[in-house]
């Protein structure tokens, strides 16, 4: 392990850089639930979802006015916040994409674009392009664990992100909605041939995938708090990174490749610079790209959703 | 018919340039008429845009400042100042355009503005060619008043704050060892971390750790659980208030006691409503105090509520205080002449304004003190004025 020489090196305790990676995991678990929506719509239906990221925003947007205007308590907030982006989800893929589902890709990818630049420019229109601050549910104190100090807003979005993953898991493993989501990813004419509704399916995959992009919202709210309509931009492409870097189209792979992002960004800022941080969390993109093209866990271009 | 459109579009420019002509010549006309009674002066600042807050209320107090100057009789016996205000939105090429319009078509004998560092730039180099004063009420970046020898401003510059926090930190509080924690995106920023660190240094303190951001990340977790490991007295954060926001929930979310300080970029409500218990007992420099309690500004913060039913930033004190000191400039000159009213602001000496006394450097920067003022109870509260 070369960090842990390198630590040594300058004299810093276990203790900090086993804190940095808790800081890793926390933001890397954002960037997981993020990733699982691109990767799961690419999966079905071989599109990179461009307005994913400000759909992740809405959620953030969801949870504020829950938790502010109505007073609602954090659990209600965080499953209208799934909700209401899950609904959200649904329509832009019946309006925007699915009249193209036959067009050419790149027509697909350019509408992708297009929502998504309205999607920022109605929220700035309508919750005006200033920051707020996110209300503050937990306390400010930390939590201590034989030295390590996290906070608890970092506890809970890392507890609440493992549930997620473990639902959706379960959903795509062990349910009959799941087999016929990875019945579709494979081969959508003969799925549709054994009587699946392929535009349920993909309707449904939508609506996963933006759920968890609104969990991220909230629980980004939650842990840096403050919210703004153009949030999703910067975070909706690492994510995407993310979820390239754990092979596109694989489950595991999008936590994985979260995970990675997350721990990458922390230890750079740790044991380099912060000032290195975005520019080394993507150059391991194209290194992964140029040895493994297919990302971490991408085997072959069969296994999707 | 293609001809005929043709011949339509001439005659629409024709027409147009017609009217252009005879609306500028009549507007000078009307200028030289009345020539005697007013002396022009342009305000230009953001009053749409991201950084309207600060251009409304630079313009509210010069404003304030004007009608009181003209209620008292005005000034080069009897003449009434009339102050034309544009909307440069911020934007530097709008500025161009308003720079241009004021000192060519309006014939202003000089300008309160522009409010933001960029527009200023770009102000410095017409100001100059034309030699038409501005004076900047709130352009706090380092190099604009070097640009031309018609710039000034009534607020200190960036790198003027720094030093104080820094001496503040080791002779007040008694403080030796200090983090810093900057955004590398920003001009600002570095030059006050540059500042505040060489002073330090120099005065016996030691810098631990200078780490950096990006304007508009969310995660700083990193950066304060390396800060935190050296335990400094001090973290000295100089950036805008949304960033400072959320540094100073997450250093206290992982449990960092140290005193956070930064510069005027804290100086906002939203400092305070982001933060929240957070922003307890940090420090900051600014340009003023509204709680301040001499007669100067309790009287300004009165005629401001009373005509705008608000209580301004600080760009509304230092923008009354452009104003006044622009028609302090044009009395002692003797006569709207642009050159000898930037001769003037030149020599001014022991200027008393809302924000504090001062004379100019030699490169008309005043030299004036600086407000240090500190979160109690989730309010700003003055602690000291020091003049560096």
């Amino acid at each position: 392990m070369a960090p842990l020489c390198l630590i040594k090196k300058e004299g810093v305790e276990m203790g900090l850089f086993i804190q940095q990676i808790v800081n890793g995991i926390a933001l890397g678990s954002i960037y997981a639930l993020i990733a699982l929506g691109y990767t799961m719509v690419y999966g079905i239906i071989r599109l990179i979802n461009f307005a994913h990221g400000d759909i992740y925003m809405l959620g953030a947007f969801v949870g504020y006015f829950a938790l502010t205007t109505y007073k609602l308590p954090f659990g209600v907030s965080l499953a209208l916040a799934m909700l209401i982006p899950a609904l959200l989800g649904m329509l832009i893929e019946r309006v925007a994409y699915r009249p193209l589902r036959k067009a050419p890709s790149i027509a697909v990818l350019i509408t992708a674009i297009g929502v998504s630049l309205l999607i920022e420019n109605l929220a700035m229109l309508w919750f005006s392009p200033d920051p707020r601050p996110f209300p503050q549910i937990f306390p400010l104190r930390p939590l201590e664990l034989s030295g390590i100090r996290v906070s608890i807003p970092q506890v809970i979005v890392f507890i609440t992100a493992v549930i997620l993953m473990m639902a959706l898991n379960f959903l795509v493993q062990k349910t009959k909605v799941g087999k016929a989501m990875r019945a579709v990813s494979q081969d959508k004419e003969a799925a549709s041939l054994m009587g699946i509704d392929i535009n349920r399916i993909i309707s449904l995959t939508f609506a996963l995938g933006s759920a968890l992009a609104g969990a991220a919202g909230v629980m980004v709210g939650v842990i840096y708090p403050r919210i703004q309509p153009l949030m999703g931009v910067m975070p909706g492409l690492k994510a995407f990174v993310a979820a390239v870097l754990g092979g596109i189209g694989s489950i595991p792979g999008a936590m994985l490749g979260g995970l990675i992002m997350g721990l990458t960004e922390s230890l750079v800022t740790a044991l380099i610079s912060s000032t290195w941080r975005d520019a080394i969390a993507f150059s391991l993109l194209i290194v992964i790209l140029l040895v493994k093209p297919t990302g971490i866990l991408g085997k072959s271009m069969r296994e999707k959703v | 018919m293609k001809k005929k459109g043709l011949w339509i579009a001439i005659a629409i420019v024709v027409i147009a340039a017609v009217v252009v002509y005879f609306a500028f010549f009549a507007g000078k006309e009307k200028t030289a008429s009345s020539k005697q009674e007013i002396v022009k002066v342009g305000f230009i600042g953001p009053l749409t845009g991201p950084a309207a807050a600060y251009g409304i209320n630079a313009r509210n107090g010069a404003q304030i400042a004007i009608e009181a100057i003209n209620a008292e009789g005005g000034i080069l016996g009897g003449k009434k100042i009339e102050l034309l205000i544009e909307d440069n939105q911020g934007d530097e090429s709008e500025t161009v355009n308003i720079m241009n319009k004021l000192i060519d078509q309006e014939k202003v004998v000089a300008i309160v503005g522009p409010v933001t560092t960029g527009p200023t730039t770009v102000a410095a180099g017409i100001a100059g060619d034309k030699k038409v004063p501005i004076v900047s009420p709130t352009a706090t970046g380092d190099n604009i008043t070097k640009l031309s020898d018609y710039v000034s401003r009534v607020c200190f510059y960036d790198s003027y704050q720094g030093p104080v926090m820094a001496k503040f930190a080791l002779e007040n509080l008694e403080k030796k060892t200090a983090a810093i924690l900057y955004d590398n995106t920003n001009d600002y920023s570095m030059g006050l971390a540059d500042s505040f660190a060489l002073t330090f240094a120099e005065n016996g303190g030691e810098i631990l750790i200078k780490e950096a951001f990006t304007a508009g990340d969310q995660d700083f977790n990193s950066q304060l659980t390396k800060i935190a490991a050296l335990n400094p007295d001090i973290v000295y954060v100089p950036a805008y208030y949304s960033d400072d926001a959320q540094i100073l929930l997450q250093a206290r979310q992982i449990g960092m006691t140290a005193i956070f300080m930064g510069g005027d970029g804290w100086d906002s409500q939203d400092l305070i409503n982001g933060a929240g218990a957070a922003a307890e007992g940090c420090y900051f420099t600014t340009h003023y105090s509204a709680a301040d309690t001499s007669e100067l500004v309790q009287e300004f913060l009165q005629k401001y509520s009373e005509k705008y039913n608000a209580e301004p930033n600080f760009a509304g004190p230092l923008g009354y205080d452009a104003a006044l000191l622009l028609a302090d400039a044009i009395e002692r000159a003797g006569e709207p002449n642009p050159e000898k009213i930037n001769a003037a602001i030149l020599e001014t000496k022991g200027f008393i304004g809302v924000t504090g006394e001062f004379s100019f450097d030699i490169n008309r920067n005043p030299l004036k003190e600086v407000t240090i003022a500190t979160v109690t109870d989730g309010k700003f509260v003055l602690v000291d004025k020091v003049r560096p």
